[in-house]
Parts: C-alpha cells; sequence; structure tokens
C-alpha cells in the first residue's frame, strides 16, 4: 500500500528547546490516523511542519509522495488542511472564501464543494465577523475538504461543533476514508478518536511515545481488575504493574499494566470468589502517558 | 474573489479615511496660507509676471520664509508626508499583525508561494496609494481653481506622479519592515518612521542653507514641485532612482519573508 504520510526523525526545534525532537511516522494511504497529545506536546508544530509551513530543523518528511520543504507547493495542492485556530477574515463571507481557496487552487467547478457545505450546514452568505465561533470552525472544515484532497491534516477540527456537526462532520470523514483518503488529525476528544481511528500516536513533549491501533494500545498498556474474596485478600501491592489499589471490604480493584504473569501466579494461590478483568477505555490509556496530566 | 480583491478591499475603509483626511488638510492648508487670504494682492502679483510664469503652482502662492515656503507655499510639498504616513502604516501591518497572532494559517495552507502573496498585498496597497495620490492632486487642482487661479493640469498630473514615486519608495521599506519586524507594534514604529523621519531630514536639509547633494540621500528629496511645475520635463532620473530602490526595497521583503517563520 502506498504511504502517505511520512516522517523519519523529523525535528522542529524552537529556540526554548521546545517543539517536536524527532518524530517518525509512517502512515499507508487510506488510514484515519490519531494524534494525541496535551497542549503544547507538539501536535500543531507537526501538522504544520507536515505541511511546510514550518521548516524542520532536522529529518525529513513526505505527504503524498512529495518532500514537505523541497516541493511544499505541491503539498498544499494535495492536502487539505485544517488549523487549529482558523483564522479567516472578517469582512469576507463563506462563499468568498470559498472562492478565493477553489481560484488559488484553480477549480472551477464549485458543485461538490457546496455539497459539502450543505451537508455541515454552513452559513455561507454571512460575513465571518457575523458568525458564531461554531460556524466559522465550520467554514474552516469547508474550506479544507472543498478540493477533494489527497491527504488531510485536521487540528482539532470538532472544537467549537455543536453534537449535530460533529455527527456530520465524522460521517464526512468516513466518506472521505472509504474512498481512499488520508486522514490525520489531532484531538483532544478521545472518544472521537477511539471512535475513528484506525490508529493513534500519542506525543508526548515532542516525541511520540506509542503508535498502535487503539485496541492495541488499550490491550497492551492497563488493564481494570476487579476481584471479590470470600475472606481477606491477599496483598497485591507487592505485583508488578500494580496501581490504583482500592480495598472495599472483600473487593479489591487495581489497574495493572504490563506482564499480567505475576498476577496471575498470585490469583492460583489465593483464588478470588469473582473476577472482571476489563480493558480500559482510550481516555485511561491517554492518562497512563501522562501521569494524570491531560489537555 | 481573487487574492488581489481581498487585499485590495482590506485597504478600503483606511484609504478611504486618509483621503478625507487629506482632502481637508489640502483644503484647511489652501486657505490658511496668507497667498490665498489676500488672493487679490496675488491676483496683481500673478498679473504683472511674464506669462511664461504666471500658473506656476497654480499661481495661488508666495514665499515669505523658507519654513512657510516648505510648508505653506510650496503647498503641495506635504502631500507625501500625508500619503506616506497612510503607506507606510498600511505597509507595516501587511504581514506584522497576521504573523504576530500567527493568522496566516489559512492562505499559506493554500498552494500559493509567500512571493507570490507578498508581491499581490504589495501590489494591492501600490493601487490605493495611487488612488490616493489621484484624490490629493484632484484636491490640490480643486481648491486652487476655486480660489480663482488658473490650474496647470499638466504641471499637477507631474508633480503627482513625483510624490507617488517617492511614497512608492515608503511603501517598499514599510513592506520590509513588516516581514522583519519582531511584532506588529515594533512594524507601526517603523512604519511611522519611515514617513517622517525623512521628511524631517528633507525639510531640515531644505530649511537649512547646505549643499544640495545632501537632499538626494533620501527620497523626498527626489519630489520637487516647482521644477515640474516649470518646466514640464518628465522626472527620468527621479524615476530611475526611486523605482531602483523600490525593486531593491521589495526584493529584501520578499527574501525576509521567505526565510520568515510564520
Amino acid at each position: 500500500m502506498t504511504t502517505a504520510i511520512e516522517a523519519h526523525d523529523l525535528r522542529k526545534v524552537y529556540r526554548n528547546g521546545r517543539g517536536v525532537l524527532g518524530i517518525d511516522l509512517d502512515i499507508p494511504q487510506g488510514e484515519m490516523f490519531g494524534f494525541l497529545g496535551p497542549n503544547g506536546s507538539g501536535k500543531t508544530t507537526t501538522i504544520r511542519t507536515l505541511l511546510g509551513l514550518t521548516r524542520p530543523t532536522g529529518g525529513s518528511a513526505r505527504v503524498a509522495a512529495r518532500d514537505v520543504v523541497e516541493e511544499s507547493l505541491e503539498v498544499r495542492r494535495v492536502t487539505g488542511y485544517l488549523p487549529g485556530d482558523p483564522a479567516l477574515y472578517d469582512h469576507m463571507t463563506g462563499r468568498q472564501h470559498l472562492h478565493l481557496a477553489l481560484s488559488l487552487r484553480g477549480i472551477r467547478d464549485h458543485r461538490p464543494a457546496l455539497e459539502i457545505a450543505e451537508r455541515l450546514g454552513v452559513e455561507m452568505d454571512r460575513k465571518v465577523r457575523q458568525l458564531s465561533r461554531g460556524n466559522r470552525q465550520k467554514v474552516a472544515i469547508l474550506l479544507a475538504l472543498a478540493h477533494d484532497p489527497e491527504v488531510l491534516l485536521l487540528d482539532e477540527p470538532t472544537s467549537g461543533l455543536d453534537p449535530l456537526a460533529q455527527d456530520e462532520f465524522r460521517e464526512l470523514l468516513m466518506d472521505l476514508r472509504r474512498r481512499g483518503r488520508t486522514i490525520f488529525f489531532s484531538s483532544h476528544v478521545l472518544p472521537e478518536v477511539q471512535a475513528l481511528c484506525d490508529r493513534v500516536g500519542i506525543i508526548r513533549d515532542g516525541r511520540l511515545v506509542a503508535v498502535d491501533t487503539v485496541e492495541g494500545l488499550r490491550r497492551s498498556r492497563l488493564k481494570d481488575v476487579r476481584l471479590h474474596y470470600a475472606g481477606e485478600a491477599p496483598d497485591f501491592e507487592a505485583v508488578s504493574g500494580v496501581r490504583d489499589l482500592v480495598r472495599k471490604g472483600e473487593q479489591v480493584s487495581f489497574r495493572i499494566a504490563g506482564d499480567p504473569g505475576p498476577l496471575f501466579r498470585l490469583l492460583g494461590e489465593s483464588p478470588p470468589v469473582d473476577v472482571t478483568i476489563a480493558e480500559p477505555s482510550l481516555e485511561e490509556v491517554f492518562r497512563t502517558y501522562y501521569g494524570g496530566e491531560t489537555s | 474573489m481573487t487574492l488581489y480583491r481581498v487585499a485590495l478591499r482590506q485597504q478600503f475603509a483606511s484609504w478611504l479615511v486618509w483621503s478625507i483626511v487629506i482632502t481637508l488638510a489640502v483644503g484647511a492648508v489652501s486657505s490658511a496660507a496668507p497667498a490665498v487670504a489676500n488672493s487679490q494682492a496675488v491676483v496683481q502679483l500673478i498679473s504683472s509676471l511674464p506669462a511664461s510664469l504666471r500658473g506656476v503652482m497654480g499661481g495661488a502662492l508666495m514665499i515669505k520664509r523658507p519654513l512657510d515656503g516648505y510648508l505653506y507655499i510650496k503647498l503641495v510639498m506635504y502631500l507625501p508626508l500625508l500619503v506616506g504616513i497612510f503607506t507606510g502604516f498600511q505597509a507595516s501591518s501587511l504581514f506584522a499583525r497576521e504573523m504576530e497572532h500567527r493568522r496566516f494559517d489559512f492562505l499559506l495552507g493554500l498552494p500559493i508561494t509567500r512571493r507570490r502573496l507578498l508581491l499581490t498585498r504589495f501590489l494591492a496597497l501600490v493601487t490605493a496609494q495611487a488612488a490616493m495620490w489621484v484624490v490629493a492632486i484632484g484636491a490640490l487642482m480643486l481648491f486652487v481653481r476655486q480660489q480663482g487661479f488658473p490650474v496647470d493640469v499638466a504641471g499637477y498630473v507631474l508633480v503627482g506622479f513625483s510624490g507617488f514615486l517617492v511614497t512608492l519608495v515608503t511603501t517598499s521599506a514599510g513592506l520590509w519592515a513588516s516581514t522583519a519586524a519582531r511584532d506588529y507594534a515594533a512594524a507601526a514604529r517603523w512604519g511611522l518612521g519611515i514617513a517622517t523621519v525623512p521628511f524631517a531630514y528633507d525639510l531640515a536639509v531644505r530649511v537649512a542653507t547646505v549643499a544640495p547633494g545632501w537632499r538626494y540621500i533620501l527620497p523626498y528629496g527626489y519630489y520637487n514641485p516647482p521644477h515640474l511645475l516649470l518646466t514640464h520635463a518628465f522626472p527620468w532620473l527621479e524615476t530611475v532612482v526611486l523605482m531602483a530602490a523600490t525593486v531593491v526595497l521589495t526584493l529584501l521583503a520578499i527574501r525576509t519573508f521567505e526565510r520568515r517563520e510564520v
């Protein structure tokens, strides 16, 4: 399968030492990739570097088989970009923005874009200054999708959208993925990433600390364990990987990360009356990478 | 809607306000000028001049002291300053404000080079500036005519063109400041300085009796309305020098903008 986005040791280090400190990515065409991380972790810098808006200080990256530095113009031609804080022209309407964007892309047929506008419920003929935050976001989403791009780079796309618009937007993304488009988006809305994405990357302090499928991340990281003992429960605190231990009478609950072998050995020695082992939500997985610090 | 039209539209409100200011200033200074206040005496004076000298500066004004001569009697001298303040400010805000607030992502996310973006906005500002000169010179001719003096249309058109060239340099310098300044406040200070400091220098050089060569260091020195009105000679040398300065400053702005993190 063709690679849509690839990065090798991609770095963008600012004077304060922050930024993106070496990222490797390999996202095949047609994949929807979620990019998670709290504010300041390097999500936006990564996206802007992939688009060629900011020059990397090291490494390399290609989007749609084009180098993001040498062929930045071509990258932007085949990419749809939604900035995290889309600053539009206050004095222009959504329709004028659309005309401007499509004319700069050399596209004359506006009908597909207008269909997207209708699906999203974009108010096309009101000036941006008169629009609510959510409606501005809809205009910005429309501008990112209007030219049917090969690759979509979306920075917090559902920010400010009402639930109905979020649903419609997700439907649009699913349609695009079915048509083989590659979607890379950062989000704080973990259930959304969990529902939509094939794979997820977690960035912390400018480094990718995990890349896996949502299921893979959930399996590999944490399990929620609940045990019911008829008498006194053994000491689970000594078991490697156990955390958040809570005892309530005969009930014991905790989370375990990593190799569950020692736990099973202890359970074999002191079997409980009842046991429940559940996979955590993505949010819980995410928290394990940040030690409770979330965006 | 094209990028040029968007850029032009961004200039419109400021252009309109500043055009009104210039028209009022031209009217106010025309009315307050000693020559206009005592127009009968001026008419008699002009009538006594040879025909070839009538109509110089519209025939409305006369010199009393060097400073008056600069600010009042050669009424048109301060027009590049007024237009220059507009273009200096506008040019300096063309990119600085958006860079400071990181508002370029929509435009730069489109397949457009920074060079094209810069030149398009520059062209729009130059258009606004040209229109402002039309307003300024038009207002001047109107006021002079209203005072009952003959208007030297060809001469004033040359004066307007010459002033336009001077403010073209101001615009391109402001453009460079806009791409190089740390933030918008710094760019605005540069814009104001670019418009006013060279004018103050030129004023000082013209009022003081120094060697004429000192005048030609900065752009206002190349603006010489009395000569143009008297001779109707196209200012070739001034055109070449000021256009060259504009090209150099614009290229510097492009280079800076292309290397700048936005």
